[in-house]
Formats: C-alpha cells, sequence, structure tokens
C-alpha cells in the first residue's frame, strides 16, 4: 500500500537546514532521508513542525515527506494534526489512514479511511485500503465489497482482482472468484500464479475441464510450480481422462519422489490397468508413510478384491470405511464382494448400507448446491446497485 | 502413579458444541451504509445500536422490537441481567411473538439456564414452528441437555433447509450426528464443510480432528488441533482438544507447552486448571502442580477427581494427613456422585 501520491514537488538540488523557508526545509528533509542522513532529516522536521505548527499546509507537505520515507509514526501524529486544524479533508484523512495502516493500527486506519471514503467516494485507493484492511481482519463481506468499490473505479488493476478473487474464496464463492481470477488474467496474462488460482477456484465450482486448461497454462508459464504436475494429474482423473492422468503423475514423481497423492493416484490407475505388481508396489509405498491414507486404502481393497482375494479385500475395505465412514464406493465393493461369494445376508446388509450412504451422499450434493445458489444470490448482483457510492470523480488523483 | 481417570473430561469437551461462529453476512441494508458505520469497531457500533433502541423505547415503552434490539445489543455487550430483562419485556408484551421466545431463550442459555432455555425455545416453536433461529437453539439445546438426539437433529435439519446460506448449521449438524453415533452422516457433513469453507479454516480443521479423535487417530487429530488453535487462537475448544489430547496421549512436554498459556488466557476453567495439574504431577514438578490442583478444586469443587490428584500430589510430597483428607473428599464426592445418579435411575 505504499506510495501513495506525494503532495509535494521535490527538488533536486541540496538545500541546508539553515534555511528559514518551509520549502527550503522540506527539499532538505527529503534530500537527507534519500542520503541516508536520517538524523539530521528527523531534527529538521522536528523543527519545521515546531515552527509552523498551525499551519495545514506545511504540515501536510511534511507529512507526506515523513510517509514517504517510511516515518509512519511521525506522518501519523501529522496528519492527526492537521485533521485538527482542518477535519473533514478526504486527502488527510486518506493520508492518515495509510499511515495507522503501515503502523499496523487497523482499527485506526479503517476509521480514516471510512471517513474519507464517505466524504468523497472517487477514489479507488480508498476503497481499495478499506478492502485490504476487512480482509486481513477476516472481514470478507466488507473486504469484497470494497474491492468491488476499488474495481470499479480502476478497472485495470490485475493485482487487486487477484484480491478479490481472494476475497471469494474465502467466502467460498468460487464462481465469483473464478471471474476475478479470468479478470486479473486478461490484463496481466504472464502470471502462472493466477492461473493456478483460477484452476483451483474453477475446480471447486465444478468446472474441471476450464480448471484442467489453467492448470496447464500455468505449467506452461512456470514448471516449476510446487505440485502443478499433480493438480493436473488429478484433474484429468477426475475427468476420466486416465492416459493423461497417469502421465502428469508420473511427471510429479519425477520432481517429487514421495508425493503421497501422485503416488496413491498412480497406484490408483495401475489397479484399474490390472497392472497389479506396479499397484501394489505404489500403494504399499503409500500406506508406509501414511497408513490411514483411505483413497490408497480403497485402491488397494479394490485390486485384491479384483484378484479373487476377498478375505483381504474386505479387510481393507472395512479399513476404509472406518476411517471415511461414508465411502460410496468402498461400501459399494464390499456388496459386490458378499454378492460374488454368495452371502447373501451380508450381502444384503451391505447393499442396504450403501443405499443409505448413496441418499446420503445426494443429499449432500443437493446442499452443496443450495449453497452455491445462496453465495450467488448474495454476491452476484451488480455491483453498481449495492453501491451507494456514486462515482463522482473517478481516477481522481491525491 | 496415579491412573487417568476421565470421568470429567469424557463427558464435557466431546460434547461441546461450537457456539458464537463468526462474523454473520452484510444484508442488503449493510451494504448502503456509510463506510464510517460498517467499518466501526464493535463496541462503537454496540453502544449507537444502544442509543438508537433506548431511544426508540423512550418515545414508545411498548416497542416490542425496540427492546428485542436493546436486548440483542446488551447481550452483546455482556449485559446479560439487562438483556432477559428487554426479553421479558419483549415478551409479556407481545406473548405471540416466536421472535421474543427465541431471544428469551438464547439469553437464558447464555445465562445457562439451559431447561428454562429450553422451555422458551418450545413456547417459540410452537408459535412458528419454522422459525430458523429457534430451530436452531432447540437442536443445540436438546443436545447439551442430554435430549432426544434425533429431534435435535430433525429441528438443525430444519435449519439448514430453511437458510442455506447459514453454513454454520452445519457445525451443529456433524456434532449432532456424531453425539449420535452416526460417522457417515457426520463424516458428510464434514464433506460439505471442506467444500464450504478455504482448507485452513480453524473450525473446520477442529472438527476434523474430533472426528479423527472418535476412530483412535490421535496424531491425526493432534496434528488437526493444533493447526486449529495456530490458525485460530481465539477458538477454545480446539485449545482445549489440543491440551486434552495430549494429555491422553501422555505427551507431557507438549501438554505443558500448551497448557501454561490455555491456563493464563483462560484463568477460570476448571478443565485447564485440572489438565495442567495432572500434567505438572506427572513431569515431577509437584509444588507447582499442588498450587495448579488447588486452582482446579476452588474452579470445580464438585470434582472428585480434582481432589484425588490433589490427594496423588500431596502424598508424593509426604503430606499424609492432608492426603488423606483429599483422598477422602474425592471418596465422599464419588459417592455422592453414585447415590445421585442411582436416585435419578429409581
Amino acid at each position: 500500500m505504499r506510495g501513495y501520491p506525494p503532495l509535494c514537488h521535490q527538488r533536486t538540488d541540496a538545500p541546508q537546514a539553515t534555511a528559514s523557508d518551509p520549502a527550503t526545509l522540506l527539499a532538505f528533509i527529503d534530500s537527507a532521508f534519500k542520503t541516508h542522513r536520517t538524523e539530521a532529516a528527523v531534527a529538521a522536521a522536528n523543527d519545521l513542525a515546531r515552527r509552523f505548527p498551525d499551519d495545514s499546509q506545511v504540515l501536510t507537505r511534511l507529512a507526506t515527506v515523513m510517509a514517504e520515507h517510511s516515518q509512519d509514526e511521525r506522518a501519523a501524529e501529522l496528519f492527526a494534526r492537521v485533521d485538527l486544524l482542518h477535519p473533514h479533508s478526504p486527502k488527510v484523512l486518506y493520508n492518515l489512514g495509510v499511515a495507522e495502516y503501515h503502523l499496523k493500527r487497523l482499527k485506526d486506519a479503517a476509521h480514516a479511511l471510512a471517513e474519507s471514503a464517505d466524504l468523497d467516494p472517487g477514489p479507488a485507493d480508498t476503497h481499495f485500503a478499506l478492502g485490504l484492511i476487512a480482509s486481513e481482519t477476516g472481514d470478507q463481506e466488507n473486504a469484497i465489497l470494497e474491492f468491488r468499490h476499488a474495481l470499479e473505479r480502476a478497472p485495470s488493476r490485475a493485482d487487486w482482482y487477484v484480491l478479490l478473487g481472494q476475497a471469494y474464496s474465502q467466502a467460498a464463492f468460487w464462481q465469483g472468484a473464478a471471474e476475478a481470477y479470468e479478470h486479473a488474467i486478461q490484463l496481466e496474462v504472464r502470471g502462472a500464479g493466477h492461473y493456478l488460482n483460477l484452476g483451483d477456484a474453477l475446480f471447486r465450482a465444478n468446472q474441471v475441464k476450464a480448471a484442467t486448461e489453467a492448470f496447464e497454462r500455468a505449467a506452461q508459464l512456470d514448471p516449476n510450480l510446487p505440485e502443478i504436475n499433480y493438480l493436473i494429474g488429478y484433474a484429468y482423473r477426475t475427468q476420466g481422462e486416465t492416459d493423461k492422468a497417469y502421465e502428469y503423475f508420473r511427471r510429479q514423481l519425477t520432481l517429487t519422489p514421495q508425493h503421497l497423492e501422485s503416488l496413491a493416484n498412480l497406484g490408483a490407475i495401475e489397479v484399474e490397468r490390472q497392472r497389479w505388481n506396479e499397484a501394489e508396489n505404489d500403494l504399499q509405498k503409500v500406506l508406509r508413510e501414511a497408513p490411514d491414507h483411505a483413497e490408497a486404502n480403497f485402491a488397494l481393497g479394490l485390486m485384491y478384491s479384483r484378484r479373487g482375494e476377498y478375505e483381504r479385500a474386505v479387510e481393507v475395505l472395512r479399513r476404509v470405511l472406518r476411517l471415511r465412514p461414508d465411502h460410496l464406493k468402498a461400501q459399494y465393493e464390499l456388496y459386490m464382494i458378499y454378492a460374488r461369494t454368495k452371502q447373501n445376508d451380508l450381502a444384503q446388509t451391505a447393499l442396504a448400507e450403501w443405499k443409505t450412504l448413496e441418499a446420503l451422499d445426494r443429499e449432500v450434493r443437493r446442499e452443496l448446491a443450495n449453497l452455491e445458489h445462496a453465495r450467488e444470490a448474495r454476491y452476484s448482483h451488480s455491483p453498481q446497485a449495492s453501491d451507494p457510492d456514486e462515482v463522482k470523480s473517478v481516477g481522481r488523483e491525491y | 502413579m496415579r491412573s487417568i481417570e476421565w470421568k470429567y473430561l469424557r463427558g464435557s469437551a466431546a460434547g461441546i458444541l461450537l457456539l458464537m461462529a463468526g462474523g454473520g453476512m452484510l444484508t442488503a441494508g449493510d451494504e448502503q451504509q456509510s463506510h464510517v458505520k460498517r467499518f466501526e469497531n464493535s463496541e462503537t457500533k454496540l453502544q449507537v445500536a444502544l442509543q438508537e433502541a433506548t431511544s426508540r423505547l423512550q418515545a414508545d415503552p411498548q416497542n416490542v422490537q425496540a427492546h428485542l434490539d436493546r436486548g440483542s445489543t446488551r447481550l452483546r455487550l455482556g449485559q446479560l441481567g439487562a438483556a432477559l430483562d428487554d426479553f421479558r419485556s419483549a415478551v409479556s408484551l407481545n406473548p405471540s411473538s416466536a421472535d421474543a421466545q427465541a431471544h428469551l431463550c438464547f439469553a437464558l442459555w447464555m445465562a445457562g439456564s439451559l431447561q428454562p432455555a429450553l422451555a422458551a425455545v418450545r413456547e417459540a416453536l410452537a408459535r412458528d414452528p419454522d422459525n430458523p433461529s429457534a430451530l436452531r437453539y432447540a437442536g443445540r439445546l436438546l443436545l447439551l441437555t442430554g435430549g432426544d438426539r434425533r429431534t435435535a437433529i430433525q429441528y438443525l435439519q430444519r435449519a439448514a433447509l430453511l437458510k442455506p446460506e447459514e453454513a454454520d448449521v452445519h457445525f451443529d449438524l456433524l456434532m449432532a450426528y456424531r453425539s449420535d453415533g452416526d460417522a457417515p452422516r457426520a463424516w458428510a457433513q464434514l464433506r460439505l464443510l471442506h467444500a464450504t469453507y478455504p482448507s485452513d479454516n480453524a473450525r473446520v480443521l477442529y472438527v476434523e480432528g474430533l472426528l479423527a479423535q472418535d476412530q483412535g487417530r490421535s496424531d491425526f487429530a493432534i496434528e488437526h488441533f493444533r493447526q486449529a488453535a495456530a490458525t485460530d487462537p481465539g477458538l477454545r475448544e480446539a485449545r482445549d482438544a489440543l491440551a486434552k489430547a495430549l494429555v491422553e496421549n501422555r505427551r507431557w512436554d507438549e501438554a505443558l507447552a500448551v497448557l501454561g498459556p490455555l491456563t493464563k488466557d483462560n484463568p477460570q476453567s476448571f478443565l485447564a486448571a485440572y489438565l495442567y495439574a495432572l500434567t505438572l504431577y506427572q513431569v515431577k514438578a509437584t509444588r507447582e502442580a499442588e498450587a495448579e490442583a488447588r486452582r482446579a478444586v476452588n474452579l470445580g469443587p464438585g470434582s472428585s477427581d480434582a481432589y484425588a490428584l490433589l490427594g496423588d500430589i500431596l502424598a508424593q510430597e509426604g503430606r499424609q494427613a492432608e492426603a488423606r483428607d483429599a483422598h477422602q473428599r474425592a471418596r465422599d464426592l464419588d459417592s455422592g456422585n453414585r447415590d445421585e445418579v442411582r436416585k435419578k435411575d429409581q
């Protein structure tokens, strides 16, 4: 957030601290900071503030110089003084808020910035600063609102779209997050991280194909992104494209040989391909490190079942259901084993349990859809409709 | 060495519901508010709201909504008695209001009067069976008071259906299914929470830890409690669960590191004091253990466990007469508890 626009012109000559006019002294202070003569700069600043205690113009310019050189405590004091002399100036309040933000006094910062935004809702920076504070204090609702207001006024800020996307993600509104990241990408196509964020949001919004493309683009831009090959592999596997998935899990394991999730997925694919030795090898590697890995256990159980080793299969599948009592596929496989081995009573019980889990699964999906709709209704309306701030001066800078 | 008894603990942390979830959503009305109003710190907001509601009541002392607003504000300001007065006034002014009864229920609950709270929420539901707040309170209260779990679950399910945007109810449902021993449904709720909240959400980490703990996967549970407590140090349940799990697993050094700050932050917590005393005793810090056990006894004078632990510590210090007294007190409390149970059974 540093770098708010200066309020005074900087001079390049080297004035002396002994000068009496404020402009010369301000130039000296600025120059002293730039040449690392901090003590001299601070002494001159104190002197200037003492000599012009009621001159809000001088104090404002001094505060700006102090803020530009990270003297936030002093800058905040000076802006607060100016606010006392001339209350209700949106510029002063904005600068005071920014200084307080740098001092991590977020409540004071929010107070000053909010007053500034009410007095003049035009400048995008004020809304952005408020959004940042809301986001840092876990107030995602206000963060979303303020980032949106900021972007209505400065629609070319890719970094702000990323923050809006993050706020939407925190609120679990994945569609909104995906749209925000897409905007960021349109403005700044080279950001691998943007594609990664986009892929994650799209995947969570159940747009798996688009998510896969986003992950692949991220990998093209930065092949060293951790876990990127695993993510692509997982997205392909979710779409049923196991050949491609297999390839990417392999790539991930070439880079990080102990990547358990890639190993577990690879093992599961090998079970589907009936390559028992490779499957067992990969799955056992996972289970040695993580004996409670539900999916690796499930793949192993499935393998035993396919090989006709029903006793072992039942044992492992029961373990899966202990770990994940809602594991639909494990319950179904258990039923199939009992049916194949003509254990009719057990088969009937297992089938009934599977039906219960299946109904439960449908229920969860329905509730998730309800939640997503509720979020959509909450956030998808036109930003302008919710914006009480008529944009009076778009693009205006302090 | 004293064997660890978990009589008290078994009945406590496992049944705690997650109260007071994170901040609510902004309503459309909130969005229209000024920036200053939206970003006011909560104390200031509450004081302003209190003044506004009081002014409305001065103009019209029969204004039920103003009583409810002022009561809610007072409740959030910690003025429990005054809040109860407001809610009772609202109920007497409009006995047919489900909202007024629901507010009264919540305040009674916060005051620790669970049975009266349950009675109030039943009144609320009699007036409006689809009042989402009343349904949620009724579900939670039934679970807390050992009432019918199936009914509690039905109330919570109905609340979730009526207000799908309130994802927090799924935490309640998870805990309800868990206490009902319905692991598949509890895990299904976790799946829903995983899809709804970011992966580092402290409350999701905490409940996942609880589910793993139910399966006896203590390392996994401890790790999740630890992450939850680190992500949100204000989530007391996670810190309590972490401390308890570490003690149960006899990971004394780690328990010490957690319990020291926990007892400082929660000086009125019997559970923290008891666990800290037990841990100090186990690492042979007998003098500190005694001080902490005495604090536990003061905080939970009806706990036979705390007296028994104090007795053990005193015995280890060679103060046999005092130890005998403490052990005798523990036995008396134990038999008193047994008599109580027998009476109830009869």
